[in-house]
């Protein structure tokens, strides 16, 4: 059973190890390949600042809302729950020796708005949500209202590394046949030419570049820009909300493991992946403006990437027909500017899907009981 | 007491009759007591030159050492209004700074984090609840990272970090005209007739000094560790075992050896150190680049601030005392050296006054 992983990113190489971890003991003819044409550090994943936080529940300006139209109420609560898992997942991996390893770590922050907004639904999802008091306020005399909570940090860069090696090296001296899944440098150009090379099942994990595999109106790049910086006085995230101008159309000042990421910028449409001077005027202006000890801070680097974004994740399974066969695809792609919040719950949904195809295929095996 | 007898010593037996001459001021002691004090000697008291000397200056005083945490010790000898009072001002000093765009050069950040309890304590409000931010009570999730802790709070306060905050202080010592000298004080004596009024804070210099037997070392070493990854603090309640991010390094502490003047590191409290704190956050376990450091605490069961004027045969030299903060030296300094101002002030307008002609 060939499964094949277009995409390694966040959602690809999460995908490959929920499903090879899940089914390797039962099935054990499991061979999990991942085809991709960008591997970390070119991926869109790592561009991301790795702030584990969903969007706010309400749309922010008539695009979004227009977008949010097509989002019926069953996907928002998926959304709400793979949102959770994953959280829950990542917050069960802090206290282990390894999670800086993982490019993981807790960290703490703001929230800040112009006007009073309602509580967002995951406040009780992150640790510790309350409001900002007065005097928390007087730090930023731009906006009158906030939130503080504490939640978690999910450094792409450092993330995909440590799938990557887990994978490559997955120790295990049960199975004197045990191999790993496999990488391989290959831009996929149609579902069939991976088909011909022997998949039984595809997942999808293409991101933003989707469309070019099968036509998806919904999907569009949400082009973002950041400045990464070094500023280790800077504890903790700053976030900015401007109900007119959209999510991350606002300053944002987020730490990472080790530099800081700056940003602001999300534009729909745009494909442009060179980062831009005015951009880069945008986010200085607005972050300095927001922390003004940022004038010390050392410029590290800049990038672009496109958030894959979709009024919602797809995540569905479809049968393709090559010639005489049927091809079992699951689609995992279109996941905005929360991938990494949203990652492990989808990939827990894909292993599940994938568990039908097995079971429909008669394919598994009675599980072992310490399963 | 004191302060009132010193007074009534002035007026008697002090005459001078140039009021209006510029009154010189020596600062014993450069950590962050005596550079503080000089600063706000400086802003607040017109018509003084001010000159610090220490044999010791940043980085290598006992403020370097401190994490600098604003997390204060409680003082069993001194009112606790008067503590909350030190605490405030101290906080409301550093916030200003940490909003300006100075905050990096100052050596001020702002740090959030949990301080956790292996008992409920019976206070579970402490004092200075209101004076940091965002105050709470941990949740129970929160409270789930330590296993072996059954309370805790949450809050966000201020760190201030000695190896950049002294510096910062000795430039605006400096540029407000005064005076560093790098000269060991073994007798306040020294300073007479140079100086009209000595401000002490030479903390257990003191015990020399001042002859204050009351002052003591309480040993601390800690470890001064790279792991950019800790964002929050993690204090136990004992204050023995703490993790406190900095600016370019995290603290790992520690210890309270009274009466230790040992400044060696030991290596073995280095090890054991480094294992509680991996207890409380085992991702410590990758922190590189470890650097031992051993600070005394200039220990008393309550503050010395006050003034006296010290006698010997016809000389007079006018003493104003700022020194015994232990372990909250960093988080009651503006406090205190604002009253420690205000004494010198006092002795300042005694100065000014002219004397009656009376006898001795």
């Amino acid at each position: 059973m060939r499964v094949v992983v277009i995409g390694a990113g966040v959602i690809g190489l999460s995908t490959a190890l929920c499903i090879h971890e899940r089914y390797r003991s039962v099935l054990k003819s499991l061979d999990v390949m991942v085809y991709a044409d960008r591997f970390t550090p070119l991926t869109t994943t790592d561009v991301a600042a790795g702030l584990w936080q969903p969007y706010l529940s309400e749309p922010s300006n008539p695009q979004e809302a227009i977008l949010q139209f097509f989002c019926h109420t069953s996907t928002r609560i998926s959304h709400r729950h793979w949102n959770q898992q994953t959280f829950n997942y990542l917050l069960s991996l802090i206290g282990s020796p390894n999670a800086a390893n993982m490019g993981l770590a807790p960290v703490s922050g703001y929230n800040l708005f112009r006007e009073a907004v309602p509580d967002p639904y995951w406040k009780d999802i992150v640790l510790g949500f309350r409001k900002l008091t007065l005097r928390e306020l007087d730090m930023f005399p731009d906006y009158s209202y906030g939130w503080f909570n504490t939640s978690l940090i999910l450094e792409g860069r450092k993330y995909l590394q440590w799938l990557t090696e887990r994978q490559f090296l997955y120790p295990c001296a049960t199975w004197l046949t045990e191999r790993g899944v496999k990488f391989f440098l290959w831009k996929v150009e149609s579902f069939e030419e991976v088909v011909r090379e022997g998949a039984d099942v595809i997942i999808n994990c293409t991101g933003v570049w989707a469309g070019a595999l099968q036509p998806d109106p919904l999907l569009q790049p949400g082009r973002g820009q950041i400045i990464k910086v070094d500023a280790p006085w800077l504890k903790h995230f700053v976030i900015t909300h401007d109900p007119e101008r959209g999510i991350y159309k606002s300053p944002y000042i987020i730490p990472g493991l080790q530099a800081i990421t700056l940003g602001g910028i999300f534009q729909l449409g745009n494909w442009s992946e060179t980062s831009n001077i005015p951009d880069h005027n945008t986010i200085w202006e607005g972050c300095c403006r927001l922390e003004p000890t940022l004038k010390d801070a050392k410029i590290i680097g800049e990038w672009s990437g496109f958030r894959p974004v979709r009024p919602q994740v797809r995540l569905e399974r479809e049968q393709l027909r090559f010639g005489s066969s049927n091809t079992e695809v699951i689609h995992n792609y279109g996941h905005g500017g929360f991938g990494l919040t949203i990652h492990w719950g989808c990939a827990q949904e894909v292993a599940k899907l994938f568990g039908k195809i097995l079971e429909e295929r008669n394919l598994l095996r009675i599980p072992p009981s310490h399963l | 007491s004191a302060g009132a007898r010193a007074f009534c010593g002035f007026q008697g037996c002090f005459f001078r009759d140039r009021p209006m001459d510029t009154v010189r001021i020596a600062v014993v002691g450069a950590g962050v007591m005596g550079l503080s004090t000089a600063v706000c000697i400086s802003k607040m008291v017109p018509g003084c030159s001010i000159t610090v000397i220490s044999d010791k200056f940043t980085p290598e005083t006992t403020s370097d050492v401190a994490a600098g945490m604003l997390i204060p010790p409680t003082y069993p000898d001194t009112p606790i209004q008067k503590q909350k009072q030190w605490f405030k001002e101290t906080f409301d000093h550093l916030f200003a700074i940490v909003n300006s765009a100075e905050a990096e050069d100052a050596g001020v950040i702002l740090v959030s984090g949990w301080q956790i309890f292996q008992s409920i304590p019976t206070e579970e409000v402490p004092y200075w609840a209101d004076v940091v931010l965002g105050f709470r009570k941990m949740t129970k999730d929160e409270l789930k990272k330590f296993p072996q802790h059954v309370f805790g709070h949450a809050f966000t306060t201020l760190k201030c970090e000695g190896p950049a905050y002294l510096p910062w202080l000795q430039k605006r010592v400096k540029g407000n005209g005064g005076l560093i000298l790098t000269r060991r004080i073994e007798d306040l004596w020294e300073l007479h007739p140079s100086f009209d009024i000595v401000v002490n804070c030479s903390g257990l210099g003191s015990r020399q000094l001042a002859g204050d037997s009351k002052i003591f070392p309480v040993r601390g070493q800690v470890l001064k560790v790279q792991a950019p990854w800790v964002k929050h603090f993690i204090r136990d309640s004992s204050g023995l075992t703490y993790i406190y991010p900095g600016i370019s390094n995290v603290t790992l502490g520690g210890t309270r050896q009274k009466g230790d003047w040992n400044l060696s590191p030991d290596a073995e409290i280095s090890k054991e150190i480094l294992s509680r704190c991996c207890a409380l956050e085992p991702s410590l376990r990758g922190a590189y680049d470890l650097r031992e450091k051993v600070g005394l605490r200039p220990t008393r069961p309550g503050v010395r601030l006050e003034k006296e004027l010290l006698a010997q045969d016809s000389r007079r030299l006018p003493v104003v005392l700022h020194y015994g903060h232990g372990s909250g030296g960093i988080a009651m300094h503006w406090g205190t050296a604002l009253e420690a101002t205000r004494l010198v002030n006092e002795c300042v307008q005694v100065l000014r006054t002219p004397a009656p002609k009376s006898k001795l």
